[in-house]
């Protein structure tokens, strides 16, 4: 996952993530290092319970690991307190869940002007950026609706300019077509390849299905917490 | 900070539940301000009740209860010959003689039914001494004639038009005309009925009078007639000033007062409990929402802080609405006791604690909910269903 040109954003040595349930100790992670170079789309694939979700998790700040160590663009995040990751969160990653996550009461404009919001953007520059994004993934004439007023890829869609809008260095996104049609599912995988291109941004996507892996530039197969392959395109 | 038109409109996504804890919130709201309009109002009512500088001359032994006291009918006379400090009134001494008497009265409309009422009997001269008495309508009652307080309709129970000038009051079987209407600015003696001393001596069977009211020339002369009494031994008097006496008998109501508090508090304390669980059922289910913000960068502190507002934006709504209704009913409701009647108070004291326990159920209703909604990982509250 190195090349000679691109630096590397994500790094992660020996990390491990266990926890219990009841007495037994589940470890979805097991001493992985994975290193990953700004710009690309990385995809990761495994069966449920090979690690996937908690490693997108722990990338995203949002999970820690049990040992090891996760650096996001030099910045060791691994040691960061609740409080410290989330102002890092929010300026930093860009989260696409599975489903949505829009806030039902807010607007398409007002939920993607919520993470800008947070972080006291003026007003203007939130008005220019939220247009920006809204544009960006088509919905510029969907802006004033609900998301209950939204198809499930409009909602997506939403959900993609919500983590776009800080410009973050990362985007990840937990199976974002899981809940989608295969039209639908094929226009927000076309739209995020093309995002990260256009964008230069770094992509983590966690995903079941083959055919979306494939629009990834590399995909990372995981089996019981461990790398067992990867496979670039 | 999230925008407060998310917590405004979060209001509207279970309405159903957002009324319920508007309603309950107006509910103990009105507890405690009636309670406090309860309080407010017994209490004003015997601390009006009695002038600076005025002296209630009792028998010995007797300073808790007028209707217990007895001195001689002598007495008054001798305490108005003897002590130069008592102000006098077109150069006669300011001392009523009074016979405090709880009895029934009947209605002549209504001979056999009775109801309970204060009488004092008084002379002249208690107009003198009791200078907040003011005859509305009427005059002062001669032998066989009354005069009412403008509580008494209420203390008795009775319609205000029963006891209208002209009618009569049957007591102890012999009618008297109601002949005056006077008020008191708020004291208990707005309940008394007012007659002739010697009528209510004939009529009680009494041969002793309960007190003597004396009006001071200054306040500080209170000590010359506590002298006086303790030099006389013979006519055993004790000296008490007409106020502290009346903060005496607030006192003797004050397990009333609390019992009230604590009746008004305890059902509160029920319905916050309640409340805390329509206010979990609102803001568990948005556990997965509240972790999502989490993530795109909204701190926990930022969430409480959007759930307390829309908690203080309910419970001040149910605020507002119980202090109106409160405002305008609660004034209008008069409530007698053994000794007299008084209205309930809404004032800015009142208004204040109203806002005060909205305050305070809007913080107490919602820690635990959102507690128990941001303490999980932001994982787990992803996985919850």
């Amino acid at each position: 996952m190195k090349s000679q040109s691109s630096p590397i954003i994500i790094s992660c040595r020996n990390l491990t993530k266990s926890y219990y349930k009841g007495d037994t100790v589940v470890t979805p992670l097991e001493n992985l290092d994975l290193d990953l170079e700004k710009g690309r789309f990385l995809a990761l694939m495994g069966p449920s319970g090979s690690g996937k979700t908690t490693l997108l998790n722990i990338i995203a700040g949002i999970d820690s690991p049990t040992s090891g160590s996760i650096t996001i663009n030099n910045q060791e995040i691994s040691r960061m307190s609740r409080s410290q990751l989330t102002r890092w969160r929010g300026k930093s990653i860009g989260y696409i869940f599975q489903l949505y996550h829009l806030i039902p009461v807010l607007t398409a404009y007002e939920n993607v002007e919520l993470p800008l919001l947070i972080q006291k953007i003026s007003r203007s520059e939130r008005e220019k950026r939220v247009l920006n994004v809204l544009e960006l993934v088509g919905l510029e004439d969907r802006m004033s609706h609900f998301p209950r007023q939204l198809s499930g890829g409009q909602e997506q869609r939403v959900a993609i300019a919500r983590a776009l809008v800080t410009d973050p260095m990362i985007l990840v996104a937990d199976e974002p077509t899981g809940d989608l049609d295969a039209a639908s599912a094929q226009n927000i995988l076309s739209l995020l390849r093309q995002l990260g291109h256009d964008l230069h941004k770094t992509i983590v996507m966690v995903t079941h299905d083959v055919k979306a892996a494939s629009y990834a530039d590399l995909t990372l197969h995981l089996e019981k917490g461990k790398l067992i392959e990867s496979s670039p395109l | 900070m999230l925008p407060l038109s998310y917590s405004l409109r979060n209001l509207g996504r279970f309405p159903w539940k957002t009324l319920q804890m508007v309603l309950g919130s107006t509910i103990v709201v009105f507890l405690i301000v009636s309670a406090s309009a309860f309080n407010r109002g017994i209490t004003a009512c015997l601390s009006v009740t009695g002038d600076l500088n005025n002296v209630i001359v009792l028998g010995a032994g007797s300073e808790e209860s007028i209707q217990r006291s007895e001195i001689a009918r002598i007495a008054p006379d001798i305490l108005a010959s003897s002590i130069r400090e008592i102000r006098r009134v077109l150069d006669k001494p300011a001392v009523s003689s009074e016979v405090y008497y709880m009895g029934m009265a009947a209605l002549s409309d209504a001979p056999k039914k009775n109801w309970p009422a204060i009488y004092r009997g008084v002379t002249w001269n208690a107009l003198n001494v009791h200078r907040n008495i003011v005859i509305t309508e009427g005059r002062f009652p001669g032998p066989s004639e009354v005069m009412v307080g403008r509580q008494v309709a209420r203390y008795m129970g009775v319609k205000d038009s029963d006891l209208a000038i002209g009618k009569s009051i049957l007591f102890e079987g012999i009618s008297y005309s109601i002949v005056g209407q006077f008020q008191g600015e708020g004291t208990m003696m707005e309940a008394e009925v007012w007659m002739d001393i010697n009528d209510l001596l004939t009529a009680s069977k009494r041969e002793t009078v309960s007190c003597a009211t004396i009006s001071l020339s200054r306040p500080q002369d209170f000590d010359a007639i506590s002298l006086f009494c303790m030099q006389r031994l013979d006519l055993e008097l004790s000296a008490i000033r007409e106020q502290a006496y009346y903060a005496s008998l607030s006192n003797f109501y004050q397990p009333i007062r609390l019992a009230v508090w604590l009746t008004a508090l305890l059902i509160s304390i029920a319905s916050v409990f309640g409340g805390i669980n329509t206010a979990y059922a609102a803001i568990i289910v948005r556990r997965r929402e509240m972790a999502a913000l989490q993530v795109i960068g909204c701190s926990r502190v930022a969430l409480i802080f959007s759930i307390l507002v829309e908690s203080l934006i309910i419970n001040l709504i149910g605020a507002f609405v119980s202090l109106s209704i409160a405002s305008a009913w609660l004034p209008s409701i008069h409530i007698s006791f053994s000794t007299g009647v008084f209205h309930m108070i809404v004032d800015n004291h009142t208004l204040i604690l109203g806002f005060l326990s909205a305050g305070i159920m809007a913080v107490a209703g919602i820690i635990m909910p959102a507690w128990g909604c941001l303490k999980p990982t932001i994982v787990s509250s992803l996985r919850s269903t």
